[in-house]
């Protein structure tokens, strides 16, 4: 994993950085691959399989949502080359470097948040919370000093408010939360281990019937 | 966190022979006197040394003009002099071996950067010296059990309990001495930390799970950049003894006003409760809830589930009780064959419903029957902590002493819920000398026993 560490300049690190390290550490991501152009991107989704997702790759636009960086629930060919272009389109004036990441389309589950921060009281600090369309309505959120162990993983999950939609609610399937536990303490872990890691923000993190996978990913280095 | 040595010295520092009061005055309404007069009034029973330049004799003890005068070692020094002097006369303490300080002024970090400079200094000047310093702007020290009284706060120091503070703040230390003093269980020892130049949370955390006689630790908290290491050692404490905090800075107006007040940044309230639970710390939300808990857990035995029972004279308090107790986990289990039995032999003839939570009416009048019922409750399995309801009348005598022998025989925790007032004095004074906590509101009675709870879970590792 220090191979990730040691070339990094940058404070905020590309997503695709962040989901390699991630990775590396056995936390699942959606797949991904970079493209520069429009072959590329065509490849990519191909091998990726559709529907995919369209994003922007820049050190300059960190809200990439904002900017209509994100192209969701691409179904064809057509579509991703047209997105591609809306993405080029709106960035490359920002950022003549921009590239574009493709990403696989999760099926829906249920949107969690995990988050770390350096707490100038406590040092190292995970956060989970509920994410999705409640997140600030619910303000549905649980600390724990980090490291933490695997009991206190499962006692955050099961005193968020939002642990009911995790348990499966009204007729949907039960979420994976063992594999929602397992990203909790690997992040943890991460942290613990790399202190130039002050901030991480995985949202979201969609907890399905067969698993958990990060869906976005935002690391800041020290 | 404190080594070997520093915790010696600490424990020579609090409970000392020799005290010296640096800025010692004759002028009634200033620190300086209302220190000396407290040590006095406290009944500290070691040699004090009121320390003034030109005074000779204040409140009949001899005055000396500076430490070297003296010619003994000196276990503690409380300093009550402005910001500036304060720092000369820790410099003073370092050349005499001094083990502790208090220093009392404020003008320190509280008040902007200046203040942070000078604070600077003073850390360094104690720490080169090795003296345990508690302060800046801090009310003081006080040790029922060594009879000192070292703050600006003269009151009488007579009886001790288990229940140990250590608080940010001295008001919020009065708040909760005046509550324990109502309570019948005066504070045993309270450590004002104020600006918490170089003592601070986790040394004093260290420091009363070390002290014998404290069987339970409150915390009033603003909020201190050794938050990690205070709940890496309250993790390691829990397990000898309860650590129950109260946080303030839930809002952000508070949070603003806590840096000018102690001069630490109050942290999200949010992320402290949470990392308090994950720590195995109880915590409550007001002084009242502070001081419930500590009463609770500092003089009856736990309880070894949460099974819950009421019994009561008057139906419409216990609603109100059980509403609160229902909201904290405690469960209110049937009553077993047993106890069925056993109360229908005991209520022969009279119209009593048999259940958990029990409604004797005017059968619980009698102090016998009461006393009979309650034995009968705790000797049921699926009852772990009790609660019985009396209501205070001239013509009724309340069976404190027998109650107590129930708590002997059946080792579980009884909480008393009184319906009186300040008045019943002996009453609370018999619970509580036996073992029975006694409380005068249904939130009060249902804070202590959810406290108790919530720390056999806690022991027990769930």
């Amino acid at each position: 994993m220090d191979k990730y560490f040691d070339n990094y300049q940058q404070k905020v690190l590309l997503e695709t950085e962040a989901k390699r390290i991630l990775l590396s550490k056995g936390i699942p991501t959606t797949k991904f691959q970079e493209a520069s152009n429009i072959e590329q991107a065509l490849q990519a989704a191909d091998d990726i399989g559709y529907p995919v997702v369209l994003k922007s790759l820049s050190r300059q636009v960190i809200h990439k949502t904002d900017v209509g960086g994100v192209k969701l629930n691409l179904q064809t060919p057509q579509q991703v080359e047209q997105a591609f272009q809306q993405i080029m389109s709106r960035i490359k004036p920002i950022d003549p470097e921009v590239k574009v990441v493709v990403q696989e389309m999760i099926p829906p589950g249920v949107e969690i948040i995990i988050g770390t921060t350096t707490d100038p009281q406590f040092g190292p600090v995970i956060m989970l919370g509920t994410g999705g369309i409640f997140t600030e309505l619910l303000d549905d959120i649980v600390f724990g000093l980090i490291p933490i162990s695997e009991k206190d993983g499962w006692r955050m999950m099961r005193s968020l408010r939002g642990y009911p939609l995790l348990m499966g609610y009204r007729g949907q399937p039960k979420g994976d939360l063992d594999s929602l536990v397992e990203i909790l303490i690997k992040v943890s872990e991460l942290v613990w281990e790399k202190r130039e890691i002050l901030e991480i923000d995985l949202n979201p993190v969609i907890v399905g019937e067969l698993g958990s996978v990060v869906v976005d990913a935002r690391f800041v280095l020290e | 966190m404190l080594n070997t040595l520093q915790l010696k010295r600490l424990n020579q520092a609090l409970s000392p022979r020799t005290v010296a009061v640096i800025g010692a005055t004759k002028e009634v309404g200033r620190v300086g006197f209302s220190i000396l007069e407290s040590i006095i009034l406290g009944g500290f029973e070691g040699k004090i040394f009121p320390v003034h330049p030109r005074n000779e004799e204040i409140l009949g003890l001899k005055v000396y003009p500076n430490l070297e005068a003296i010619g003994e070692p000196i276990d503690l020094v409380i300093i009550a002099l402005n910001e500036r002097k304060t720092i000369d006369a820790l410099e003073e303490c370092g050349r005499y071996d001094v083990k502790g300080a208090i220093c009392v002024a404020g003008g320190f970090s509280e008040v902007g950067e200046e203040g942070k400079k000078l604070q600077e200094k003073m850390t360094i000047a104690a720490e080169k010296n090795n003296i345990m310093l508690i302060g800046p702007n801090t009310l003081g020290v006080l040790n029922s059990e060594s009879k000192l009284n070292a703050t600006f706060w003269p009151i009488t120091l007579d009886q001790v309990s288990g229940i140990s503070l250590i608080t940010q703040s001295g008001g919020v230390g009065q708040m909760v001495g005046f509550k324990m003093q109502d309570e019948g269980l005066p504070i045993n020892k309270m450590i004002g930390l104020g600006n918490r130049a170089v003592l601070d949370f986790d040394d004093l955390l260290q420091y009363l799970n070390g002290d014998p006689s404290t069987k339970v630790i409150g915390v009033f908290l603003e909020g201190t950049e050794k938050a990690r290491s205070f709940v890496q050692i309250a993790r390691e404490s829990v397990s000898r003894k309860p650590v129950v905090v109260m946080k303030s800075g839930r809002s952000l107006l508070a949070k603003e006003f806590s840096v000018t007040h102690t001069g630490s940044m109050a942290g999200s309230y949010k992320m402290y409760q949470d990392i308090f639970a994950q720590s195995s710390l109880l915590t409550a939300a007001s002084v009242d809830e502070l001081v419930s808990i500590c009463k609770a857990l500092s003089i009856a035995p736990l309880p070894k589930g949460n099974g819950v029972s009421v019994v009561t004279p008057t139906a419409g308090p216990s609603l109100i009780l059980v509403d609160l107790l229902d909201s904290i986990g405690c469960k209110f289990n049937p009553f077993s064959s047993d106890t069925i039995r056993n109360m229908k032999n005991l209520f022969v003839n009279v119209p009593v419903i048999l259940k958990n939570p029990l409604d004797a009416a005017s059968a619980g009048y009698s102090p016998e029957t009461y006393v009979k019922l309650v034995d009968i409750v705790l000797g049921d399995p699926g009852v772990d902590l009790m609660i019985p309801i009396w209501i205070e009348h001239k013509n009724r005598r309340f069976p404190a002493l027998e109650l107590a022998e129930l708590v002997q025989k059946h080792q579980k925790p009884i909480l008393i819920y009184y319906i009186g007032n300040q008045k019943s004095k002996q009453n609370q004074k018999d619970c509580q000398e036996n073992g029975i906590p006694f409380y005068l509101s249904p939130e009060e009675v249902a804070w202590g026993a959810g406290g108790m709870i919530k720390y056999r879970q806690i022991r027990n590792g769930k």
